[in-house]
């Protein structure tokens, strides 16, 4: 069975996230509590003010299976609802076959890096 | 049944200098003709000219002079009836010398039910006067056309008038105070339309510097030659790297007006500064905060210190991030980052709050954080870091306002929960970015802020029983 890790929307003004750091990368198995990414979303894209609301929030897997494919490196933008990443319940399995749901995941706000200048 | 009306004619309230006389601008109108006015309920408002000279910085608003606004209220509700030629438009209502300011000027009338107005002892055809000034960055920081706008390092509101001890509250805490404390115009109007006064509020934003324990310990502590010391240390490394950078277009130049206003705020402190008013007696200057509110989310994991001079700095990330290369590597040579644990924070607030009353006996309030967060689906807690509170935002949240109860307990200091206010009204609909309020929760966390400073007895803020400002149509 193929499952997908897109990018969730974690608010409702989100429209795109940028993958701080990844915690896969294919051929990996995948045990629950396996940590995929962080991702750091800084709202004010879309609309730029002072006092930008930036959060981030780290993706752990819910599930087992197997890292086939990785569409996303660390600093890469991607927008809600794009794949990240393809799983697979067989290690082995052909990666040809539909999309059968999404990888069930948790999501959490994480304490943020301090962003020291430059 | 019929209701007799009276037609009160509004008059300018009595505000007395000690030399000269008071002058203002035209009128700028808040309500239209004909609108149910409330009791306290703002209705038009002026800029003001005092008789000023040229002196030293603590004369009565030697910095707030070119800011000076009234805002004028009536004490009873009635229809509103406005006189011709009260406002003239343009030029006329925003230059501050065109009228004398007199108490014999009727700028409109009330018509209200007989009843409303017998039996009270107020002087009914006097309006009540929201005096309003705020200290500019700079001097040529002209920002006119709205009641307590501009570029200001401190904006100020109280009521001229009142009986009794002139309660003084200052706000010291990130943006989220300023919605709830100043209101939708950033006029205070909201707040002091539910306090009885004499009351003063001063809010100090985070423009520049966050108000973070360290930082206000850093500045209630600095002497005039510590001061001069900072100063002399910015030319001496900061100037050459503007200097170096001076041809490098847009930049460079924001980073002369941003040093400008580090220096500015480095060298103040709040907690010390004076506050004068000018009321119907006269001017005067106050007494020591009754009330100093803070904000929990200005205790940033890392703070910067000065590597030789040791001075705190904390400085908001995004503020950072539009600094231009020369103010950048200023920071990165000349600071050090000075990581905080939550036993660190704990230990600053306890210093803060141990110098706050070796110098006053005000009461201490500092806002609590938001500890929930959107759309996150934690199912379980053991794949994430131990311990969490370094890597859950909520748990950390959590952890930081549960010392601040703590620390309430022990220290007698009052908590606002904004966390429980947001959760009751729905985040999502009243927090929706985690950080800016709605209307809606920034009323119900000034409903909280008055019963606080009423229940702990903070002067000219009302009584626990005073009524509460419920809102009615926008104002046009």
């Amino acid at each position: 069975m193929i499952l997908s890790l897109s990018m969730p929307s974690m608010g409702q003004q989100m429209t795109s996230g940028t993958v701080t750091s990844l915690g896969i990368a294919a051929g990996d198995p995948l045990k629950v509590g396996s940590k995929l990414l962080d991702v750091r979303v800084d709202l004010s894209t879309a609309a730029p003010q002072d006092c930008p609301p930036i959060f981030y929030f780290r993706m752990v897997a819910r599930e087992k299976g197997w890292v086939r494919k990785v569409a996303v490196s660390v600093g890469e933008e991607k927008s809600v609802g794009d794949v990240l990443a393809l799983i697979s319940t067989e290690p082995d399995e052909p990666l040809d076959g539909p999309v059968v749901r999404p990888l069930r995941v948790a999501s959490a706000a994480i304490v943020p890096e301090f962003e020291w200048l430059g | 049944m019929s209701t007799h009306t009276v037609k009160i004619p509004l008059h300018l309230p009595p505000l007395a200098v000690d030399k000269g006389m008071v002058r203002r601008s035209g009128l700028h109108w808040l309500r239209p003709n004909g609108h149910l006015c409330r009791p306290g309920e703002v209705i038009a408002w002026c800029h003001l000219g005092l008789p000023w000279q040229r002196g030293p910085r603590d004369l009565p608003f030697q910095d707030e002079r070119r800011d000076f606004q009234v805002a004028l209220a009536p004490r009873v509700g009635g229809r509103l009836v406005k006189a011709r030629g009260a406002s003239r438009g343009g030029w006329v209502d925003v230059l501050s010398w065109n009228f004398t300011w007199s108490p014999d000027t009727v700028i409109g009338q009330l018509e209200c039910p007989a009843e409303a107005v017998s039996g009270t002892s107020e002087n009914v055809n006097s309006l009540r006067a929201l005096l309003l000034t705020g200290r500019r960055v700079t001097e040529i920081a002209e920002v006119r056309g709205a009641p307590a706008i501009g570029w200001h390092d401190r904006a100020r509101a109280w009521w001229g008038e009142g009986s009794g001890d002139f309660g003084n509250v200052l706000s010291l805490g990130i943006c989220e105070q300023s919605g709830i404390l100043r209101g939708a115009r950033g006029a205070f109007f909201e707040l002091f339309a539910q306090v009885p006064g004499p009351a003063h509020m001063d809010y100090v934003p985070d423009n520049l510097l966050v108000p973070s324990a360290p930082v206000l310990c850093s500045a209630l502590q600095r002497s005039q030659l510590e001061r001069e010391r900072i100063a002399e240390n910015m030319a001496r490394t900061l100037a050459p790297l503007l200097a170096a950078e001076a041809g490098n277009g847009a930049a460079a130049v924001q980073d002369w007006c941003v040093a400008g206003c580090f220096l500015k705020a480095i060298t103040q402190s709040p907690l010390t500064e004076h506050h004068d008013v000018l009321t119907a007696a006269g001017v005067k200057r106050l007494g020591p905060c009754h009330a100093v509110i803070l904000s929990l989310s200005s205790e940033q994991d890392v703070c910067l210190r000065h590597k030789s001079l040791g001075y705190m700095v904390s400085l908001h990330m995004y503020r950072m991030r539009e600094f231009g290369p020369a103010l950048t590597r200023w920071l990165q040579t000349e600071f050090e980052q000075v990581s905080r644990s939550m036993e660190d924070k704990r230990r600053d607030y306890l210093t803060l709050i141990d110098m706050i009353r070796s110098r006053t006996s005000a009461q201490i309030l500092i806002l609590n954080n938001v500890s929930s967060f959107g759309l996150q689906d934690i199912y379980c807690y053991a794949p994430f870091d131990k311990p969490l509170g370094n890597t859950l935002a909520g748990v950390r949240a959590k952890e930081l306002n549960l010392m601040l109860y703590q620390l309430a307990r022990q220290q007698n200091i009052a908590v606002v929960d904004v966390d429980a206010a947001a959760v009751e009204l729905g985040i999502g609909k009243h927090m929706p970015d985690g950080t800016h309020a709605s209307g809606r929760l920034q009323r119900a966390l000034r409903a909280q802020i008055l019963t606080i400073l009423r229940e702990r007895g903070v002067p000219g803020f009302g009584s626990p029983s005073f009524p509460f400002y419920k809102p009615t149509a926008p104002a046009t």
